[in-house]
C-alpha cells in the first residue's frame, strides 16, 4: 500500500495500518521533538503523543502532504510540552554530559570508536547551541536545517508567512554561528569556523 | 558605502538556500567579490548550517508504534474493536469515589449514632435529684423565681421534644408554666419536670389518665433514627464495595 491508501485506511480506523505511516515517520518526527525540547525521553513520549493525536485527527486530514501536517502535530505538541513543564531545552553543556546512560544514541553508519565520539561531541555542542535560541527560533532552524525542509514546507508546518520563516532562519543562523563562534572549543577541530585573517588571505 | 552594511545576514542567508532572485543574487555576487568581510560573513554562515545539516541522526528509543489499549484510552476508535460505552469507560473511576462518599457517611453516622448525650445524661440525673438552690443564708430569693420558671420553662419543653414519641399526657395539655407563679412549684417543677407538666396541665379533679411512661434513657433517646440510617449505609457501604470490586477486578479479567 501507498502512503495514500495507508491514510485512507487508517481515517477507517485501520490502526495496522497507521502504524505503517509512523514507522515510516517515527524517525523524523522524534529527531525533531527532541531537537526542540532538548531531552531524549520527554522527545519520544512527545513524539509518540503526536501519533496519537494525529490518529484522532486523521478525519480533518483532507488529501495534500502528509509529511508537513504530522510534523505540525510534533511541533504544536513540542510547544505543549515546552509550556506544560516551563522549561527550556537543557542549557548547560554539563548537564548534557552528566546525563550519562540517557545520552541519544546515533544511526550508526559503520563508524570506528573515535568517529562515533566525535559525532557524539558534535551533537552535543549543536544541541546545546541551539537550545540558546528562542523556541521559535530553534523550532524553525530544525525544521530548514537540521531536517531539511524546505522554507514553503517550514512555513506549512508552523502555520506562518514565508516571510516570517525568512526571518526567523536568517535571525536564529545569525545568533547561532555568534554562540558557536564564541564557543568554537565545544566542536570538534575539523567543524570550526574558518579564522578572518585565512579568508582575508584567501582573497586578493 | 560598504556593500557589508546594504547585504543583510536574512539576504546572505536566503543567498545559502537559493531563495533569493535574480536581482538580488547580483548585488549579493557583486557585494562578495568586492568585500572580504562580506566573504567571511558569508563563511560563518555556511559553516553554521554545514553544521545543522550535519547533526547526527538520532535512533529511536523505543518503537513509537500505537497499541488498541493507548488509542482507546485516548479517546480514538480502532476498526473491530468494541468500543467501551460512557459508563464502562467512567464507572471504573466513579464507584471507588462513590464508595469513599459513602464510607465516610457511615463513619459519620455511626459516630453520632453512639451515646453521644453524656449531656442529656446529667440533665436527666439532674432532674432526678430534689432541687436544693443554695440560698444566701436563708434569705428567700424574691427575684429567682421568674428565672426559674423560665427554666422550668425550657425543661418542660426540652423533655417534651426529647419524649416526643411517647403520647403523654403533658403533650396535649400545652404547659404553659406561669413566671408569677412562687418558687415552691417551680423547683418541684425541677425536680420532676413531667409531674409538674401533668400537675400543671391537668385539673386535680380529673383522673391521672395515664401514668407518665418510664424516663427513656439517652441511649434509647438518640439511636432510634440514627440506628436505621447507619444501618441503611452500611448497607449500602458493603454493595458499593463489593461492585468496585467486581467492576475493578473480576470483569477486566474476564475480558
Amino acid at each position: 500500500m501507498d502512503e495514500s491508501q495507508l491514510i485512507a485506511a487508517a481515517q477507517n480506523g485501520d490502526l495496522p495500518a497507521f502504524n505503517q505511516l509512523v514507522l515510516k515517520y517515527q524517525s523524523l518526527a522524534y529527531n525533531v521533538a527532541y531537537r526542540i525540547l532538548g531531552d531524549p525521553d520527554l522527545a519520544a513520549d512527545a513524539a509518540q503523543d503526536a501519533f496519537i493525536k494525529a490518529y484522532k485527527a486523521l478525519g480533518s486530514f483532507h488529501g495534500g502532504a502528509f509529511k508537513p501536517w504530522m510534523l505540525r502535530i510534533v511541533t504544536n505538541t513540542c510547544y505543549d510540552y515546552l509550556r506544560a513543564s516551563k522549561r527550556k531545552p537543557t542549557n548547560s553543556l554539563d548537564d548534557e554530559l552528566e546525563k550519562g546512560d540517557h545520552n541519544p544514541r546515533f544511526h550508526d553508519p559503520g563508524e570506528g570508536p573515535e568517529s562515533y565520539l566525535e559525532r557524539k561531541e558534535l551533537n552535543q555542542a549543536i544541541q546545546w547551541a541551539i537550545g540558546q535560541l528562542s523556541d521559535d527560533h530553534r523550532t524553525v532552524i530544525t525544521l530548514v536545517d537540521i531536517q531539511g525542509l524546505s522554507y514553503e514546507e517550514a512555513a506549512e508546518v508552523l502555520n506562518i508567512s514565508l516571510g516570517t520563516v525568512k526571518s526567523r532562519i536568517s535571525r536564529g543562523r545569525a545568533k547561532l554561528r555568534d554562540i558557536l563562534q564564541e564557543h568554537q572549543e565545544l566542536l570538534p577541530e575539523r567543524y570550526r569556523f574558518p579564522h578572518r585573517e585565512r579568508v582575508a588571505s584567501i582573497r586578493p | 558605502m560598504k556593500h557589508s552594511a546594504i547585504i543583510s545576514d536574512e539576504l546572505l542567508s536566503a543567498y545559502i538556500d537559493h531563495e533569493i532572485d535574480e536581482a538580488e543574487l547580483r548585488r549579493v555576487e557583486t557585494a562578495l567579490a568586492a568585500e572580504p568581510a562580506l566573504q567571511h560573513r558569508l563563511e560563518t554562515l555556511q559553516t553554521t548550517v554545514a553544521l545543522m545539516k550535519g547533526a547526527p541522526a538520532l535512533v529511536v528509543p523505543r518503537a513509537l508504534t500505537l497499541s488498541e489499549s493507548q488509542v482507546l484510552a485516548a479517546g480514538g476508535r480502532v476498526k473491530g474493536v468494541t468500543h467501551p460505552t460512557f459508563w464502562e469507560r467512567w464507572l471504573p473511576r466513579l464507584m471507588p469515589v462513590a464508595t469513599a462518599v459513602v464510607a465516610v457517611m457511615f463513619v459519620f453516622s455511626l459516630v453520632f449514632s453512639l451515646p453521644t448525650t453524656p449531656i442529656n445524661t446529667s440533665k436527666l440525673a439532674m432532674r432526678e435529684q430534689p432541687a436544693e438552690k443554695p440560698t444566701l443564708a436563708g434569705i428567700e430569693p424574691t427575684e429567682a423565681p421568674a428565672v426559674m420558671a423560665s427554666d422550668a420553662q425550657n425543661e418542660a419543653v426540652e423533655v417534651q421534644m426529647l419524649t416526643v414519641e411517647q403520647p403523654a399526657a403533658a403533650e396535649s395539655a400545652q404547659p404553659r408554666p406561669v413566671a408569677s407563679e412562687d418558687a415552691m412549684p417551680v423547683a418541684r417543677e425541677k425536680a420532676s419536670p413531667r409531674t409538674a407538666i401533668a400537675e400543671t396541665s391537668v385539673p386535680e379533679a380529673a383522673p391521672a389518665a395515664k401514668p407518665a411512661p418510664a424516663e427513656p434513657t439517652s441511649r434509647e433517646i438518640s439511636s432510634m433514627p440514627v440506628s436505621w440510617i447507619t444501618w441503611l449505609l452500611g448497607l449500602l457501604l458493603i454493595l458499593t464495595i463489593f461492585l468496585t470490586w467486581q467492576i475493578t477486578f473480576v470483569r477486566p479479567r474476564r475480558r
